[in-house]
């Protein structure tokens, strides 16, 4: 089947990227498909490419970028919710002028109505907040 | 249609849900995760809403990563414990979810 | 595929955080795209509808929305008795029209829907 993900917990204060990480893992392993992954509120802060975790520590960003490039999966992050959080993709710094950017490229900008279309294409949708 | 309603809120903080059956109906499935598994150590603090749950023919599973993370004990021999191909699986049965 | 029946459900006060305002945003997108959506207002969630609303300076009352809600095609809006009562509020309190529903009713209405996203 074909699993639409949406993510909304902070990154490192919340157990959410863990808990959808092992989730989709376990999807593909299982023979289901995740169409996306949306990452939306305070989810957003998944997907920066400054954070630093110790090396004992579970690496959400990197191990989602991982994720996406082996099972073809799209990393999509809310355009409202990172602005208005400081989670920028590089168009978005020069369009407002801002001195930088901070998301991975494994990641993407679009709006809610991506979110709600692949709800639409997809025969599941689960929520880790 | 059956709804798998997953959980990860503690008992201890939100009872209020626990106290409407997290809006569950018969035939719904009902998945503690995070720090919703916490309260399964106690014998008492959810004797209530899980018998209320088997009478309304709700099951009720736990997430076992959560469970032996936080070193919970399980006191509830009706609450069964699975991985994370187990939720998947729910999901999969179910029609779709409800996150609380 | 066909429209999808999307309810969003409110359990947090407005102002503290802002499931409320994001929870709004995801329901008119879904109202954009045609789709059959409704609200349900729960627990501190009930406050977002509250009248009677005045914020200072430099806060956004992110909640004048919701009585508009109806010019968006969104006509469903539930809020939970139990939820009122423990607050001390009546439908009356509510700034928008409210269908007031007991667990039970919102039980079957869940299972209505596609998708219930809470917030």
């Amino acid at each position: 089947m074909n699993i639409n993900v949406l993510v909304t917990g902070g990154l490192y204060s919340t157990q959410c990227a863990y808990s959808a990480w092992r989730f989709c893992r376990a999807a593909i392993e299982a023979g289901h498909k995740i169409s996306q992954v949306f990452f939306y509120q305070d989810g957003v802060s998944q997907s920066t490419n400054l954070s630093v975790p110790l090396a004992d520590e579970f690496d959400a960003v990197n191990q989602w970028a991982e994720f996406s490039a082996q099972h073809g999966c799209e990393l999509v992050v809310c355009v409202s919710a990172g602005e208005r959080r400081g989670v920028i993709g590089a168009e978005q710094a020069g369009e407002f002028g801002l001195p930088g950017s901070n998301m991975h490229a494994a990641f993407r900008v679009e709006g809610l109505g991506v979110l709600q279309a692949a709800s639409l294409e997809a025969d599941r949708m689960v929520t880790f907040k | 249609m059956t709804t798998l309603f997953t959980l990860n809120k503690s008992w201890y903080d939100s009872a209020w849900l626990y106290e409407q059956l997290v809006f569950a109906s018969e035939g719904d499935v009902v998945l503690l995760m995070e720090d919703a598994v916490l309260a399964l150590g106690s014998p008492i603090t959810l004797a209530s809403f899980l018998a209320k749950c088997s009478s309304a023919n709700i099951a009720v599973y736990a997430l076992i990563d959560d469970v032996s993370t936080r070193g919970i004990s399980n006191q509830y021999p009706s609450v069964n414990l699975l991985g994370y191909n187990g939720f998947v699986d729910l999901l999969i049965e179910a029609d779709k979810q409800v996150a609380w | 595929m066909n429209a999808q029946k999307l309810m969003l459900v409110f359990t947090s006060a407005p102002y503290s955080n802002s499931n409320g305002q994001e929870a709004l945003d995801v329901a008119l997108i879904g109202a954009a795209f045609e789709q059959d959506v409704s609200l349900l207002f729960l627990h501190d969630g009930v406050f977002q509808i509250k009248a009677g609303q005045q914020t200072s300076a430099g806060i956004k009352q992110t909640t004048k929305a919701f009585a508009a809600v109806n010019d968006f095609g969104i006509d469903d809006v539930y809020v939970h008795d139990l939820s009122l009562i423990a607050r001390g509020l009546n439908t009356e309190d509510m700034m928008v029209d409210v269908k007031e529903i007991d667990t039970k009713a919102i039980s079957s209405l869940l299972n209505q829907h596609d998708r219930v996203l809470t917030f």
